[in-house]
């Protein structure tokens, strides 16, 4: 017996189920599984296993179904990557990355979870794992060279340094303007 | 030494000497004439200040009318022939691109470099050039975006290898540090760089051209192109676009007549020799503190001058096309980013008296600085006169008969002052009456901009606008100038170009109220001068005072629509548009429906995309991978991990987000759990990003 006709309409668990099936559902199309029958396939396929493993496990049917999700995912990377002769470190990463790279939306769809064995072309697009941001290095140095500021900058930073020992003389300086312009428009209205 | 840059002309030769005399001659002629017309006032309390401060301002109403006149006769004259021959054909350089971004929006980013790239492919020349994106982005929903957009504009393009991505964790040195990064690690691959902003787009000719003058001349250290404007939508865009498109061309030709071999740099659309660049212009720290010293925030200016100092030239490719920038869409956008740039050029001052410095380069550095002081200076003549001529009306004394300079033209006094303020105000125009000669001059050129009436109304139009603006950004520029000096700084931000809808009334309110109560003040007061003062007066403070309606009206993108149906303010980019301008819309749109998960509209912490998205978590695991992280305690990461999935949103501080994302262990957890654990022990936050995933045909 299917496990999926003990998914029966009216049953206790049937919303619960209905709830995994979404999100599976969009598992996939978070992977841009863009094609409406494969995508109700491998829905399906997934359901069916979470639904054999519903009573001994005692987990809701949505995190069941996610369990298997990513199981069946992840087994088939492990081939595809074998297959393709790429060495495994963080295999789901991996994966989605080289899906990503190899555009699976747009050129492999029909592959997705497909058992083997793949075209050549398709796993020598799923070869490319990892990003390489940018060439090798060539390093250089780059030092300021010695610039004279002249005596104009010399005496303002001179200034400036007067001013950072004593924040007052500063403020003196600052509130001098002030008075002064006060001063002179007030002259200059007299 | 072969590369080694031969010794550059004497400054001042007749060419520079023509040019300096004409620009003196235009100011001693109204300084002379308004000095005297002050003595024959009566006013000696004031007159050599006021003199002296008139002779400041004209001198730069003079610069830049000079350089109109000269260039509109130097346009007149049959293009010299470029050599563009390599020296060593045998030995060609390669090129780099280098774009640096500081949380622009990537769609735009990308849609120009895609169309860049594309574009240089299609001159059979591509494969000199690599491109850098030098990331200095700080919101993780903007890098992560980047991330995307550049592996899959790599995938699509099969571009691994041509187009490389780097984003620095820390912003040492703003913009600056961020090119000397790149300089300083990858810098010696690459014989020339191409240096970029997030808004340049640059067609693939153009890129070659540059190349091959670099490669034809090796006295060339920096070769800038004049970027034209594009894509402004808003009535303030279309002014700037329209100016840069019409009045440019006339006054670069005057600058690249006295300038030559010892131009300025302008930070980006240019190409730099990367050896005497990286042996050069690392840039010194100014004495004293920021703003004022410090770090160098405009390095452009200074770098140029670096370049001269190393005997190498640096030239503007004024007869290039094909090089585009965009500019802000309102008056408080384009006044944000003025307040950047003012703080920059103020820094110039420390290198104006600098040792080894061409004199060229000390007067970009000074105009620079002018740009923005002659505004504080143009504040305080308009204010010193009004005094002045306060209390020759109180006097109440009569006018006694002096003679002087008005003499010769046998004027009354009256006839004499019209005469000062129409020698200046034709100086003030003479740029833009010469443009306009110039298009009816040049064929096919008025047809580029609309049609000849359209190029008149448009420039009238520009007139009268700039006239109501003028005022508003004297105060603006000479409150910034004051603000540097008193140590108040700004913070580094990203530019907005974008129109939008507009301003609201209310926010141009808010920012102009302050421009308004000036003007009203600056009204009354010239009122109690006298009434001919108020009438003379009246454009300035008028103009502040209706500055709020103004600056909410120019920002409008609805009436730039407006004007750009009856082709007023058109350029030539619109009317006779570029495969390259064209394609850069489309691919942004295009970049936009592919990078749905970044919504601008309704947007999701970076770090949550991060975790659902199953393609860039894996980009960024990575990314994370092949950067140096930093070991996380396992402890650690298991309380970071339990507070995102059952807190969501908000959870995790800057710092701990930035964690999360740099951790591999963590990243790749994280996305499984969020997508396996009952959806009851997520926080409510999360449920948004599973709904986005629907099937749709």
């Amino acid at each position: 017996m299917d496990p999926l006709e003990k998914i029966a309409p009216r049953s206790e668990g049937f919303i619960d189920w209905g709830d995994a099936y979404q999100r599976v559902e969009r598992y996939f199309c978070a992977l841009h599984i863009q094609d409406r029958l494969l995508l109700s396939q491998l829905v399906a396929k997934i359901l069916s296993r979470a639904a054999e493993r519903v009573e001994p496990s005692g987990k809701s049917p949505s995190v069941l179904a996610m369990e298997e999700a990513k199981k069946v995912v992840r087994t088939w990377f492990a081939e595809v990557l074998e297959a393709a002769g790429v060495p495994q470190k963080e295999i789901g990463a991996q994966g989605r990355l080289a899906l990503f790279l190899a555009d699976m939306p747009t050129r492999w769809q029909g592959e997705f979870l497909h058992p083997g064995p793949w075209p050549q072309e398709f796993l020598d697009s799923m070869k490319n794992t990892f990003l390489r941001t940018g060439p090798d290095f060539s390093e250089a140095r780059m030092i300021p060279r010695k610039i004279d500021l002249g005596p104009v900058s010399a005496v303002a930073d001179e200034t400036w340094r007067v001013i950072d020992r004593w924040p007052f003389v500063g403020a003196l300086v600052v509130w001098t303007i002030y008075i002064g312009i006060f001063g002179l428009v007030v002259y200059l209205l007299r | 030494m072969k590369n080694e840059p031969k010794k550059g002309r004497q400054f001042l030769d007749w060419q520079r000497l023509f040019f300096f005399v004409t620009a003196l001659m235009f100011t001693a002629f109204p300084t002379v004439l308004f000095s005297n017309f002050l003595w024959r006032l009566g006013i000696e309390q004031g007159i050599v200040p006021l003199t002296i401060l008139f002779a400041i301002l004209n001198w730069n109403i003079s610069w830049g009318a000079t350089h109109s006149l000269i260039g509109f006769f130097y346009r007149r004259r049959r293009a010299k022939e470029i050599n563009e021959t390599p020296v060593d054909p045998d030995n060609p350089g390669s090129v780099a691109i280098v774009l640096p971004v500081y949380n622009e929006d990537p769609k735009r980013v990308f849609a120009g470099l895609r169309t860049m790239y594309e574009s240089l492919k299609q001159t059979g020349r591509g494969e000199v050039f690599d491109f850098f994106i030098l990331s200095d982005s700080t919101k993780p929903e903007r890098w992560l975006e980047e991330e995307q957009s550049w592996a899959s504009l790599c995938r699509d393009l099969d571009a691994f290898g041509r187009i490389h991505y780097r984003r620095r964790t820390v912003n040492t040195d703003k913009k600056a540090g961020n090119l000397l990064e790149f300089c300083e690690s990858w810098g010696s691959r690459y014989r020339y760089m191409v240096t970029l902003d997030a808004d340049s787009v640059m067609t693939g000719d153009t890129l070659v051209a540059l190349y091959d003058r670099m490669e034809a001349d090796p006295r060339i250290g920096l070769l800038q192109t004049a970027p034209k404007i594009v894509y402004s939508e808003s009535f303030w865009g279309r002014l700037q676009q329209f100016s840069n498109h019409f009045y440019g061309p006339v006054f670069i030709a005057g600058l690249n007549f006295w300038q030559g071999g010892q131009g300025n740099y302008w930070g980006h659309n240019a190409i730099i020799r990367l050896g005497p660049f990286i042996d050069h212009c690392a840039l010194p720290d100014l004495p004293g503190r920021e703003p004022f010293g410090g770090k160098i925030l405009s390095h452009d200016f200074v770098e140029a001058a670096l370049m001269q100092r190393a005997g190498y030239e640096v030239r503007l490719a004024e007869d290039l096309e094909g090089t585009y920038e965009e500019c802000p869409q309102d008056m408080i956008e384009h006044a944000k980013r003025d307040r950047r740039w003012c703080q920059g050029n103020m820094q110039h001052f420390w290198l104006l008296f600098s040792r080894g410095l061409t004199f060229a380069s000390r007067l970009h550095l000074g105009n620079g600085i002018m740009g923005y002081a002659s505004s504080l200076l143009w504040a305080i003549f308009l204010i010193l006169s009004g005094i002045l001529i306060y209390n020759r009306v109180r006097s109440q004394l009569s006018l006694l008969p002096t003679s002087g300079v008005g003499d010769i033209f046998q004027i009354p006094l009256a006839e004499h002052g019209a005469l000062i303020g129409g020698v200046t105000f034709s100086l003030l125009f003479l740029p833009k009456v010469l443009a306009l000669l110039d298009a009816f001059l040049t064929k096919g050129r008025t047809r580029l901009f609309g049609g000849g009436i359209q190029c008149t109304v448009s420039v009238l139009l520009e007139i009268i606008t700039s006239a109501a603006v003028a005022p508003v950004m004297m105060l603006y520029h000479g409150q910034f100038v004051v603000f540097t000096a008193l140590g108040k700084g700004v913070g580094w931000s990203t530019q907005n170009r974008l129109a939008g809808d507009g301003l609201r009334l209310y926010d141009a309110f808010k920012s102009h109220r302050t421009h308004a109560l000036v003007g009203l003040i600056a009204t009354l007061l010239a009122r109690q001068v006298s009434d001919t003062y108020l009438y003379w007066t009246l454009p300035v403070s008028g103009a502040m005072m209706v500055s709020p309606f103004v600056s909410w009206i120019v920002s409008k993108p609805s009436i730039g629509r407006a004007l750009g149906r009856m082709k007023i303010l058109s350029t030539p980019v619109e009317i006779d548009t570029s495969a390259e301008l064209e394609a850069v819309p489309v691919l942004q749109e295009r970049f936009t429906q592919s990078n749905w998960i970044f919504d601008d509209e309704k947007p999701i912490p970076g770090v949550m995309n991060a975790v659902v998205d199953p393609y860039l978590n894996a980009i960024r695991v990575s990314l994370a991978g092949a950067a140096a992280t930093q070991q996380n305690t396992e402890a650690n990461n298991k309380i970071l991990t339990e507070r995102l999935l059952k807190q969501g949103n908000g959870a995790l501080r800057s710092n701990e987000e930035k964690q999360v994302l740099s951790d591999v262990e963590m990243l790749t957890q994280l996305h499984a759990e969020v997508w396996t654990m009952d959806p009851e022990d997520l926080h409510s936050s999360w449920k948004p990003l599973f709904d986005r995933y629907r099937w749709s045909s």
